[in-house]
């Protein structure tokens, strides 16, 4: 059960702002419109100083510029032409925001252009990449568990990602639309029952930040509802994405600086800017770093739990010195016995799948399971394949394989059940040798093929 | 050079000393004696520095000749006794009575080739201790060389050191509630506080797998991999406990609902399968 949320609305979209007014109260973030589908120099302005007031964070709403539509309808767009136009949307409230003496905390975009790039990946990169680079601290409020998420984590950014309590979704986790029945959710109760269920993470999506409407006097009356069921619940409304780790005891001596539950780069950057923060500090003996946690192993008689609690939080953490991550580059012999079921599981040639597999770089989020097995990210979802049913007894130590929508080495000889489709040379984990693990935590992996010849010239 | 040539090996005996550190991160488990409590009194009653490496028998106790004339001590659960094997002699050990694991300590400690900083086996890594695996009827051991006799071998017999709470009586276990407690709904909870679990034939060195009525979840949230330490208590979706032990994985994704205290860790370790186990919050 998640304790935090936020609550975003867009705003400074009518000339008249007093429907603004009255839901900025009950809100955490908003996405104030920057002058192209609406809003003028004037509602930014005036939304921005009413956000200072009620310390809601502040965020540019860029959309196409097309204000009779009110930025409903796709617009075609060269990709550059698009990152430009948003830019300067962008840099416009940046510049008001900062005349008001405040700071721009996000970026949301509206309407046509949210929906247009949520399942699309390269362009979602491209607007992301811009937006970092007026400023990498900058939330980038995204579709949950779309490819404008991963888009944004890809680029730097941290994704907060948005659910909405008011409309349906279809199975594979879009917005049911508008146009087919039961789209919009209409009863109070049913948009509370919805958002309980986000909270609970049973839903299967990351909720970071809920949108509400402040658009008519009924939609203001609920969003004061939802603040009083989250009241009862104990839940905090807040701006999200801020990653400030939350502490959990696990036994006697060990500390878990935790993060909200998620598989994402920036929580990764964050927990390791954390343990290498922390190397080394007196009554600390190990860290292990984990997907949303570093869990840190203390000798309660050198120092407390409350003590290293304290020492955690003075740590001043900065993301730009983040060092450059190491890459490790793995030689596959691919022949495993599984590439031909990979291969026809999703509809591509052995070579295909050859060729797609040794295209990302992937990242090393931790090590575990086994000694020196790493949990990487990045394989290609064209690519995923379920598990064997029946697992085998025995897959050799450098099997090369692929399970979900993971992919994954093992560094010992064990029972398993991944889709074999290849061998590396390379010892995962050598115990005698000076450096007995080939990865750590962080790392990035890439893999590229090579001949049976050089498979055994290797060894 | 003195040795030890093992003669039966027991039901499942490996060398073990204080645990491998430092490789966590890396997904290498602790290792380790099971019952340190007994490991470290074995090792203190012949005068041995803490950290040196013992045989750890399980179930059933092996039978050793040793070349030399060496001194000892075995710790059971619940008591200890001392030894002085001349050489050549063939020493059968008392059997297992109460507890499921017994420590034998010999002067100097068991020298098997230390492999990252320790002798401890961990037998799924095949490494450490005698090659990695159990040990095996043939196999024979080095015991590294003492300095003179050793001293601290004066009184004879089997005090006891309560190490268990007795045979037969039930056994509780000490918790402090752990990140997930929340998952478990008050039913689920009060079933983990009140209930007896059964220790299953499947519990090994890796953890304690229990049976018993199974614990509920509020809700079915996933977990992603996450932190665990000796002594965590995960739950798999079937409700049954695992306390993980020696050689837990570094990580898991099964909800932690708790962490047994470290001074009853010794409890879980001499348990044998069938036994049962109670937990209470730590207060």
């Amino acid at each position: 059960m998640q304790t935090r949320i936020d609550l975003n609305a867009d705003l400074g979209e009518l000339d008249d702002g007093l429907l603004d007014a009255a839901i900025m109260p009950f809100i955490s973030s908003c996405n104030i419109a920057c002058g192209a589908h609406a809003g003028s120099f004037e509602t930014m302005r005036r939304t921005v100083c009413l956000a200072k007031v009620h310390r809601v964070a502040i965020g540019a709403h860029p959309g196409y510029p097309d204000p009779e539509n009110f930025g409903r309808i796709s617009m075609e767009f060269q990709t550059v032409e698009l990152c430009r136009l948003i830019r300067n949307q962008i840099l416009l409230l940046k510049q008001i925001a900062e005349a008001e003496g405040v700071s721009l905390a996000h970026v949301k975009l509206h309407g046509a252009l949210y929906n247009d790039l949520a399942f699309d990946y390269n362009r979602s990169l491209a607007v992301a990449e811009t937006i970092a680079a007026i400023n990498p601290e900058l939330r980038f409020i995204v579709f949950s568990g779309s490819e404008t998420a991963r888009a944004a984590e890809d680029a730097g950014l941290v994704a907060v990602h948005e659910v909405f309590a008011d409309r349906a979704y279809t199975e594979d986790g879009k917005l049911r639309p508008r146009s087919e029945p039961g789209a919009v959710l209409h009863h109070d109760a049913d948009c509370l029952q919805q958002a309980a269920r986000f909270l609970s993470g049973a839903s299967g999506f990351i909720a970071d930040s809920i949108c509400v409407h402040g658009d008519n006097p009924s939609a203001i009356e609920f969003v004061s509802k939802l603040r009083n069921f989250f009241a009862d619940r104990k839940i905090e409304v807040e701006p999200a994405g801020d990653l400030v780790p939350s502490f959990e005891q696990l036994g006697e001596s060990s500390l878990l600086a935790q993060l909200p539950q998620r598989i994402s780069k920036s929580t990764h950057r964050k927990i390791r800017a954390l343990q290498l923060a922390l190397e080394g500090a007196e009554g600390i003996t190990e860290m292990v770093p984990c997907y949303a946690e570093l869990k840190i192993d203390f000798d309660p008689s050198v120092i407390s739990f409350s003590d290293l609690k304290n020492r955690i939080q003075s740590v001043e953490i900065s993301l730009a010195d983040f060092p450059e991550p190491r890459v490790v580059e793995v030689p596959v012999l691919y022949d495993g016995e599984d590439l031909s079921q990979v291969a026809e599981h999703n509809g591509l040639t052995k070579d295909e799948v050859i060729g797609q597999h040794c295209e990302p770089t992937y990242l090393i989020y931790m090590l575990g399971f086994s000694p020196g097995f790493a949990y990487m990210g990045g394989l290609n979802s064209n690519l995923s394949t379920p598990r064997l049913e029946t697992p085998r007894t025995s897959v050799p130590a450098g099997a090369v394989g692929i399970a979900g929508n993971q992919t994954g080495i093992y560094p010992v000889e064990s029972p398993g059940g991944w889709n074999i489709i290849g061998r590396t040379p390379l010892k995962l984990f050598y115990p005698t040798s000076e450096a007995p693990f080939l990865f750590e935590p962080g790392d990035e992996v890439r893999f590229f093929p090579i001949s049976e010849e050089e498979f055994h010239a290797h060894g | 050079m003195r040795t030890v040539e093992v003669i039966e090996p027991g039901m499942y005996t490996t060398v073990q000393d204080a645990g491998r550190a430092g490789y966590l991160r890396y997904g290498l488990p602790p290792s380790g004696a099971m019952d340190r409590r007994a490991f470290e009194i074995a090792n203190a009653l012949v005068g041995n520095s803490p950290e040196a490496a013992v045989l750890e028998c399980t179930g059933t106790m092996p039978v050793l000749e040793f070349s030399r004339a060496v001194s000892g001590a075995v710790v059971y659960a619940d008591h200890f006794q001392f030894l002085e094997v001349s050489a050549g002699e063939r020493k059968k050990f008392q059997t297992l009575e109460t507890g499921y694991r017994a420590y034998i300590a010999v002067a100097g400690g068991f020298d098997t080739p230390p492999v990252m900083g320790s002798r401890s086996t961990y037998v799924p890594g095949k490494l450490g201790g005698f090659e990695g695996r159990p040990l095996r009827a043939g196999d024979v051991l080095s015991l590294a060389n003492v300095d003179g006799a050793s001293s601290s071998v004066e009184n004879e017999g089997a005090a006891f050191i309560s190490l268990a709470n007795g045979a037969g009586s039930s056994v509780y276990a000490r918790v402090i509630p752990g990140p997930e407690a929340d998952w478990f709904d008050c039913g689920g909870l009060n079933t983990f506080l009140t209930e007896a679990f059964y220790v299953s034939s499947k519990s090994d060195r890796t953890g304690i797998r229990l049976e018993g009525a199974p614990l509920s979840f509020r809700h079915e949230a996933q977990l992603v991999s996450s932190g665990i330490a000796m002594g965590t208590i995960q739950v798999p979706p079937s409700g049954q406990p695992i306390v993980m032990m020696a050689d837990h994985p570094t990580t898991g994704g099964y909800p932690r609902i708790g962490n047994v205290v470290r001074d009853d860790l010794p409890i879980l370790a001499q348990l044998r399968p069938g036994d049962d186990v109670r937990f209470v919050e730590a207060g």
